[in-house]
């Protein structure tokens, strides 16, 4: 099988934004100060992050949804206790995964499957970002995407948010630290766990295929 | 592999891997595989009713729209807290001194307006007065509490 029929040409998507430091920090004074189109930005800078960072924890879109609902209406209120307005990204997913594990305290959050529309709406949103040649490239690129959904849910829960933050949100150690509140030498070592559990799942569903599309 | 190590640790790191055949194969392939999560896992859009119900609830705790009534909700502001005491207050004196007001001057008025009133209805009862020899009047279950001759309201 070519490298091609497993879809995993590199398709980097990134949550880097064009806005940069200053202006965030101005837009979180603004906001501070009650203004709410100023509040409207950060959302839209960090709303849809904060969005896929719950639901790789919960594995619901409708929990995400409410989650990331209770997380901004939570930044807005608590904003003025924020310090140092540089660092609201790091804040914001704090105040989203305490929110994520008050919610599930008491039990996991079970992964639900995707109802049809949401499925045909990430399937939609796949191929705006990663357009694939042919049906057969897009099952098998879909059956790799719904293996690694199933393996960064059954990380432990330790392993997963440390995980998701520095492979999907490119977050640095040091961020890591401060949002899962651990030490730096326990999120490094966490994250390498993770990657070598997540490394032998996707080596063992590719078989001989594996790591052909990206050489070092 | 994440870009966390300085210019002379990351130095260090690829002159080891360029002699070491093994941790080569071991940076390799957890790269590779960091790779493969990455490019095949979409970013999940977020609906616009998400940032609509974030918008309303912070409007809310701004007072630019009246939030739904909740018990922790704030008091209103001055002067509007005063509205319901003071619209209170003036009905209970509107009570209290009413009957005092313009009593002696519009009487006579109003008293000969009453008894002309009463006069009329007077003249039609008594039109549809039934005798006391009619049949029916045996079946009129109040006839003894009744005084023919005798009106109420009959103004003298």
């Amino acid at each position: 099988m070519s490298e091609d029929s497993k879809g995993l040409r590199p398709r980097k998507k990134s949550w880097k934004t064009d806005i940069s430091g200053q202006q965030l920090e101005v837009l979180v004074d603004r906001a501070k100060n009650g203004d709410v189109q100023a509040f409207q930005d950060l959302y839209s800078v960090f709303g849809e992050r904060i969005f896929n960072y719950i639901y790789r924890l919960c594995g619901s879109r409708e929990d995400a949804e409410d989650l990331t609902q209770d997380t901004f209406i939570q930044a807005f209120r608590k904003l003025g206790t924020l310090k140092e307005n540089k660092k609201i990204q790091s804040w914001l997913y704090r105040i989203a995964q305490n929110n994520v594990y008050q919610k599930f305290r008491s039990k996991r959050p079970q992964t639900e499957s995707l109802d049809q529309d949401d499925a045909q709406e990430l399937s939609e949103a796949q191929n705006r970002t990663t357009p694939r040649k042919n049906p057969e490239e897009s099952a098998l690129a879909e059956e790799l995407e719904e293996l690694i959904e199933e393996v960064i849910q059954s990380l432990p829960d330790k392993y997963r948010q440390v995980f998701v933050l520095a492979a999907i949100h490119k977050m640095s150690y040091q961020e890591i630290s401060q949002i899962v509140n651990r030490s730096l030498a326990s999120v490094k070592s966490d994250i390498h766990r993770a990657r070598v559990v997540v490394r032998d799942q996707i080596k063992e569903y590719l078989g001989e295929n594996y790591g052909m599309s990206h050489p070092l | 592999m994440d870009g966390e190590l300085d210019g002379a640790e990351s130095a260090a790191v690829q002159s080891h891997l360029k002699d070491c055949p093994s941790c080569r194969q071991e940076f390799q392939s957890l790269k590779a595989s960091l790779e493969i999560v990455e490019d095949n896992l979409p970013k999940l859009p977020l609906r616009g009713r998400v940032w609509h119900e974030i918008h309303s609830e912070i409007q809310g705790d701004l007072g630019i729209r009246a939030p739904a009534p909740s018990p922790s909700a704030p008091a209103p502001r001055w002067p509007y807290r005063w509205i319901p005491v003071t619209a209170v207050a003036g009905l209970g004196m509107y009570l209290v001194l009413a009957p005092f007001w313009g009593s002696s001057e519009h009487e006579p008025d109003v008293v000969q307006r009453f008894n002309s009133f009463i006069e009329s209805r007077q003249i039609s009862s008594q039109a549809a007065t039934i005798s006391a020899d009619d049949p029916a009047w045996d079946e009129n279950p109040f006839r003894e509490n009744l005084e023919l001759d005798s009106n109420p309201f009959s103004v003298e």
